[in-house]
């Protein structure tokens, strides 16, 4: 009697075993990257909470921008929503070329990262946005009073050293280190109405709260990285701007696409345009919300938007059955 | 060669000296080789070490290109590692993978490989470096607090760079060895000529120069200033020269004392000598003088006796037997003389060979013809198959020498006996004459007297054999003369055969 009762016992036991084992394994959280600069974060969150939706686990990893393709590569991180290519195109097309890093899309988006003046400035300083202005006018941009100007730059690794130098420009360098010092630094000088200039790039918030322009440098061309006679100094290297209209990609672990299949096509499909970017960062910015709560609200307000990347084959409850 | 440098080059202290130092040198090549090993080990850990040092200098670079990818990155700190002359090749490995890498490598099937621009390896040709050895730390990064590894650094090296580390110190060694071998080869010959070679030399010249005159003046100088083993042998030397020389004395002493003994019984004996020769000629004089004046009456006994038997008449039966008695005794004694008269002849200087060819088969057959009367008393038989030698003799004492031998054959032969003659010609090329008989023997003690002069044997006594004891003297003293010889052999009871052996006549 007693045996007849164990064994649906122990064939109940043994199947739930393998259950757990089975949605342990498809329960590992996908890590979603999260950088120091609004929109991206509220990116990540908005794809985090469309990926819980279908069932996924998510998780939210901050990196900075230049470990993130290691983190990427090795698999411990997953997910990339924004990928500038004015920032981070040759890590990107690097970890492309190695194979760990798969290129998940582009946003409709399209990106600009550059010097960037508030539009009184062009009356301190004529002839802006022509870069070549900077160079009779440099005094002004100064913060001690001598004749060499300031740039602020951003906590990014950028080659603006080489460029002053290529262009000629008697510029000094001041990098914050964090993105919220740059909008510290500008709202400070139009409070002042002095004349500054910043790194900044599009889109963003600022652009829908402060009126400004991109400084004009030469045209960007690769061979302005790789052969120090192209442009106007034959002697050195990035004698140019940063590219316009670059690209704004998403990147994924290379496991990804067969660990999450349904998870990468999503992440393939998501897609936004640059008025929702510099909205989205404005939310947070500019109206203060938290990135979560900015992610929860697009979310909640943009369903008929992002139901349309998920596939037919991803539905609520079918995913933990994916693998 | 001289012989001194003969004897240097041979001597026992370079023999000692060569061998020691051939040992010495096996020793010192093996210590130097041992050294050598150690330093090349020392300078494989040292270098090694150094390897080890890359990772700490060099990890933290390495573990930033190799996290973000950056090839570029990775390949110019690898050049900076490259650039450390120890470093012959760096391999950065990624999940079991070559990442990147640079100077020459070693693939997972132990085959040379070289990186070409594109970063790609490829096989190394005619590698110039062999027993390559690496180094491999794991390359880590820290990413949230957590430390990752990444990747791999294999850092490789070769002997050839050991070797070019250690060549200055195995110089300094292998030089080192060799002043140290020379200085103890200089050494060990000063000290040995010093000690050993210089002194022997001395010795041995003084053995070889020692002159046995003048051993009392003698002397021997080592120059050693220490005792030791070669001043004992120099006096124990010396010691033995000055007991030589005093026994040289004694002997020189005893030989003239000797001397004069020798000279004063060689004068005895001459006069013993003398005297014998005076007695021996005063004998034979004798025996001449009485022989000859004994010989006179004889023939007129003998002769007077066969007269008168001619003449005697049928009726003097008895006086006739008488005379025959007279006439046979008288022959008898008249051999007797003859006989004597020959022994004491022959002994003569003045006797004399009548040296001719002779037939020996005519002068056996007169021989045996002239003993046949005595034969018949005994009924003893001769035998004699003829044949044709000849030597070169003196033919009438040939005769004389058989018809003796053959009366002696009969005298000592037993009742129908019988006698035997032949010749022959042994190896040597001698013609040889043998009479064997079938008597009583002679025994082997007796056989080496039988041919002195009057000596007689106890059976002759014993049985009144007639005779004087002369007859093998006197065929010895005849066989000496025509330089024959005479031997017999014989055994007791089954007979004796005498054998005369004739030269041939080249050989005389």
């Amino acid at each position: 009697m007693t045996n007849k009762r164990a064994i649906p016992f122990f064939i109940s036991f043994f199947f739930c075993s393998f259950c757990y084992a089975q949605t342990s394994k498809n329960q590992e959280p996908i890590s979603i990257i999260i950088n120091d600069w609004s929109s991206q974060i509220v990116l990540a969150h908005i794809t985090g909470n469309i990926l819980n939706s279908v069932g996924y686990k998510t998780k939210y990893s901050f990196t900075t921008i230049n470990e993130q393709w290691g983190s990427l590569s090795q698999g411990i991180d997953h997910v990339q929503v924004e990928v500038w290519e004015g920032t981070m195109s040759t890590m990107f097309e690097r970890v492309i070329k190695s194979g760990n890093v798969l290129d998940a899309g582009s946003h409709q988006a399209t990106t600009r990262e550059e010097w960037w003046y508030p539009t009184y400035v062009e009356q301190l300083c004529p002839g802006l946005p022509d870069w070549r202005a900077l160079k009779k006018c440099s005094a002004l941009f100064s913060n001690d009073g001598s004749n060499t100007g300031r740039y602020v730059a951003g906590p990014w690794e950028k080659p603006e050293a080489a460029r002053i130098r290529a262009l000629g420009l008697d510029f000094n360098i001041d990098t914050v280190k964090k993105a919220n010092d740059l909008w510290l630094e500008l709202k400070n000088a139009v409070k002042q109405n002095k004349a500054i200039v910043l790194f900044n790039w599009s889109p963003n918030w600022v652009e829908a709260v402060y009126e400004g322009k991109f400084v004009e440098f030469p045209e960007y061309h690769i061979d302005c990285e790789i052969d120090p006679k192209w442009g106007v100094n034959p002697d050195f290297h990035y004698d140019c701007g940063n590219p316009k209209n670059g690209y704004l990609k998403k990147a994924v672990w290379t496991g990804l696409k067969d660990k999450w299949p349904c998870a990468f096509e999503i992440i393939k499909n998501i897609s936004f345009d640059n008025q929702s970017i510099s909205s989205l960062a404005a939310t947070v910015d500019f109206k203060k919300l938290s990135h979560n709560e900015a992610a929860k609200q697009w979310v909640n307000q943009n369903k008929s938007i992002w139901h349309k990347w998920i596939p037919k084959t991803c539905k609520v409850g079918k995913i933990l059955h994916e693998r | 060669m001289s012989d001194n440098l003969f004897l240097k080059q041979n001597s026992i202290a370079t023999q000692l000296i060569n061998f020691v130092f051939s040992i010495y040198c096996v020793i010192a090549v093996v210590i130097t080789i041992g050294q050598i090993a150690i330093e090349y080990k020392h300078t494989q850990q040292a270098v090694e070490d150094e390897l080890k040092i890359n990772q700490q200098i060099f990890e933290p670079v390495l573990s930033a290109g190799v996290w973000n990818l950056d090839k570029e990155q990775v390949s110019n700190t690898l050049n900076g590692m490259l650039a450390i002359p120890i470093v012959m090749g760096v391999k950065i490995e990624q999940k079991g993978k070559v990442f990147t890498g640079i100077g020459s490598i070693k693939s997972k099937t132990g085959e040379l490989l070289k990186f070409n621009e594109q970063g790609q390896t490829i096989p190394l040709k005619g590698a110039d470096f062999t027993n390559v050895f690496s180094y491999q730390f794991p390359i880590n990064y820290v990413f949230r607090g957590k430390s990752r590894e990444v990747g791999i650094a294999t850092l490789y090296s070769n002997s050839s760079v050991i070797i070019e580390r250690v060549q200055f110190g195995v110089i300094l060694i292998i030089i080192n060895a060799i002043i140290k071998t020379v200085a103890l080869w200089y050494l060990f010959v000063w000290v040995g000529n010093k000690l050993l070679i210089k002194p022997l030399m001395r010795l041995v010249h003084a053995i070889e120069t020692v002159d046995f005159d003048e051993l009392d003046e003698f002397k021997i100088n080592l120059d050693n200033k220490k005792e030791n083993e070669l001043t004992i042998i120099e006096n124990t030397f010396s010691e033995m020269l000055k007991n030589l020389a005093d026994a040289r004395i004694e002997i020189i002493k005893s030989h003239l004392l000797l001397e004069d003994k020798v000279k004063e019984r060689t004068k005895g004996l001459l006069a013993a000598k003398n005297e014998a020769e005076l007695a021996n000629k005063a004998k034979s004089d004798f025996l001449s003088r009485i022989s000859h004046e004994l010989n006179t009456p004889l023939n007129a006994i003998v002769g007077g006796s066969q007269v008168l038997q001619c003449n005697m008449t049928q009726d003097d039966s008895d006086n006739s037997i008488l005379l025959k008695h007279i006439n046979t005794a008288g022959l008898h004694l008249s051999m007797l003389v003859k006989d004597i008269m020959d022994f004491v002849y022959s002994n003569k200087d003045e006797f004399e060979v009548n040296w001719q060819e002779c037939n020996l088969n005519d002068i056996i057959i007169s021989s045996i013809v002239m003993v046949q009367p005595f034969t018949r008393e005994q009924n003893i038989t001769i035998d004699y198959e003829q044949q044709t030698h000849t030597v070169y003799a003196d033919p009438g004492r040939i005769r004389q020498i058989l018809v003796n031998l053959l009366n002696n054959a009969i005298k000592y032969n037993k009742k129908d006996g019988f006698i035997a003659v032949y010749t022959s010609v042994n190896i040597e090329g001698e013609v040889e004459i043998h009479i064997k008989d079938s008597g009583i023997g002679i025994d082997s003690a007796d056989q080496e007297l039988i041919f002195e002069p009057f000596l007689r044997l106890d059976y002759a006594k014993d049985n009144c054999i007639e005779g004087i004891g002369i007859g093998l003297s006197l065929v010895k003293s005849l066989v000496d003369r025509m330089q024959a010889t005479v031997h017999v052999n014989s055994k007791i009871n089954i007979g004796s055969t005498f054998t005369i052996s004739f030269k041939a006549k080249k050989d005389l």
